[in-house]
């Protein structure tokens, strides 16, 4: 069964021998060259296992991976039961307390993700564990600041009214993360120039 | 029916252009204009586009100085051709547009100057215009695309925009695309006759072999540098012409930076949600990147709009377009504001002209 289809991959729910599973199959691009394209739909499968792994040895919440297909680009992990954050907080718009143990929750992965060096890279509502397609490993405050930015954006746009529920995620963020003051500053540099460079020509 | 005449100067690097469009509103937009309106011509029309470039020798690019000095020789003679071209009088020209950047300072300076006169001469309102807000105005104009993704690549810019949100989504952390694709031309001496691009995109066409390059895509942005360097590297270690033929060079080169552009294009796509890709831009007249994206589209049930090369590759008509949507919406300068610069972001230009 098909739970979710997005520009690189169908997220399908089975069984691995007995275990409620879930299969994630990137799919090949046509417009890309044969050989591109495999080299791409390897390196990506290979960072988002690297950086599941990574995350398990570090105590991080993730699933389980137990199976990995790399000549059909598949990988099979652990069904978690539960929805996704953007979901809930759909639902719970507005419930303070919901809202501020997501927060929290959402700021002690994260806090805990970058002291190990794990850049998200593409941090959304609706894709906090999932995909790691993007991920890389970096211990460069800039990049760390560079996820917790574009978290930031992928929230407002998303909730127009998650002032709230921002200001308490970077108040946990600040708390728990071993390197958050060189991280925060960084953060205040990335919002202001908002992106990278003045365009010449 | 109201009409607005418009003539656009661009010179902000080695094309010099000159055209003139005819807006059709239903209203006189210049008595009705107030802040909070917003007018959409009912009809557009190309009275003249006329266009010279300055093409180095082989294995050279283009010098600010030398550039600048081709635009000030054959300024006079492009204009009289826009304007007998066109067959209107100059009395009957509304509003006078030129590229306020970005580009090159030197051109720039030397077609603003020419803008600045006729203003004088012809006593006509002086607009300023973003460079790369032109090329999707013109695209939009051509294509009929109405909120699209626009994939902006040319000489000196890469661009992902949400046109519906006016925000960049991804760019090139480095070297512009197409000033990539220059370069590998200058090492490899090709013609920059009619211009290089399209010599490799002729090269990449007899390319059978793909050599392995750098794919590089952080994120939502793209980085060309490193590809460039390496691909440098090839030709100059390479002994004969036996060990790499410069036909799969320009093959593979082509292969990689496209697919780079198609895949955070079709990013920014999946996440405004927009079924409409827009590309402009010198290099937006490859027909291997719009047979790419045509690809990606279909998957996704999703249309591409392209312009030729007339209206990719930068001309006048596109700065008279988008300066005539400012004029309409009550945008002038005077001759002390009317300044160029090389720095101009695409999303720091005011479009009114959108809500």
């Amino acid at each position: 069964m098909i739970i979710s289809q997005g520009a690189e991959a169908r997220v399908y729910k089975t069984d691995f021998y007995g275990k409620p599973a879930i299969e994630k199959v990137r799919f090949q691009k046509k417009y890309r060259h044969p050989t591109l394209d495999a080299k791409i739909l390897s390196r990506q499968i290979n960072q988002e296992v690297r950086l599941i792994h990574r995350c398990l040895l570090n105590d991080i919440p993730v699933p389980c991976i137990y199976n990995i297909d790399k000549h059909e680009y598949k990988i099979c992990m652990e069904y978690i039961e539960g929805d996704k954050v953007k979901d809930v907080l759909l639902k719970h718009n507005g419930e303070n307390d919901i809202e501020g143990l997501l927060a929290l929750k959402m700021a002690e992965v994260l806090a805990k993700m970058h002291d190990n060096g794990i850049i998200h890279g593409d941090l959304t509502t609706s894709n906090m564990i999932m995909n790691f397609g993007l991920g890389f490993v970096s211990k460069i405050p800039e990049d760390k600041a560079v996820d917790l930015y574009v978290f930031e954006r992928a929230m407002i746009s998303t909730f127009p009214s998650s002032a709230k529920l921002l200001s308490m995620f970077f108040e946990s963020y600040t708390k728990m993360s071993k390197h958050s003051a060189s991280v925060m500053n960084r953060l205040a540099d990335v919002r202001l120039r908002g992106r990278k460079r003045d365009m010449t020509g | 029916m109201f009409k607005l005449i418009a003539i656009g100067f661009e010179g902000s690097a080695n094309k010099l252009g000159i055209g003139i469009v005819e807006h059709t509103y239903e209203v006189d937009v210049l008595k009705n204009s107030d802040d909070t309106k917003i007018f959409e011509p009912i009809d557009i029309k190309v009275l003249s586009n006329v266009r010279d470039t300055y093409n180095p020798p082989p294995g050279q690019g283009f010098l600010p100085k030398d550039t600048a000095k081709h635009h000030r020789d054959c300024v006079i003679k492009v204009l009289k051709k826009a304007i007998s071209d066109a067959n209107v009088s100059v009395t009957e020209i509304d509003a006078v547009c030129y590229t306020k950047g970005p580009g090159m300072g030197a051109p720039l300076q030397s077609v603003a100057v020419v803008a600045r006169t006729v203003a004088q001469l012809w006593k006509k309102p002086l607009i300023p215009v973003n460079h790369c807000v032109a090329h999707i105005e013109m695209g939009r104009a051509i294509t009929g695309a109405i909120d699209p993704v626009v994939l902006y690549v040319s000489g000196g810019n890469t661009q992902v925009i949400a046109y519906s949100e006016k925000r960049i989504f991804g760019e090139t952390l480095d070297i512009a695309i197409g000033n990539c694709l220059d370069r590998f031309a200058r090492i490899l001496m090709l013609s920059n006759d009619p211009s290089p691009g399209y010599n490799i995109e002729q090269m990449a066409k007899k390319g059978r072999n793909y050599i392995e390059l750098p794919y590089s895509v952080k994120g939502m942005d793209v980085s060309f540098s490193g590809i460039l360097s390496f691909i440098e590297q090839i030709v100059k270690k390479s002994k004969s012409l036996d060990d790499y033929s410069p036909e799969d060079l320009c093959f593979s080169l082509q292969e990689t930076l496209f697919a780079m552009l198609v895949e955070i294009t079709e990013r920014a796509m999946a996440h405004v949600g927009s079924r409409e890709v827009l590309i402009v831009g010198g290099v937006g007249c490859n027909e291997r990147l719009q047979e790419m994206m045509e690809i990606m589209a279909k998957e996704r049930n999703a249309k591409v709009f392209a312009t030729d090369e007339r209206f990719c590759i930068d001309n006048g008509i596109m700065i008279a377009q988008a300066g005539a949507l400012a004029y309409a919406h009550g945008y002038q300068v005077p001759i002390s504001e009317s300044w160029v610069t090389q720095r101009y972001r695409t999303d720091q230009m005011l479009v009114k002209w959108r809500h």
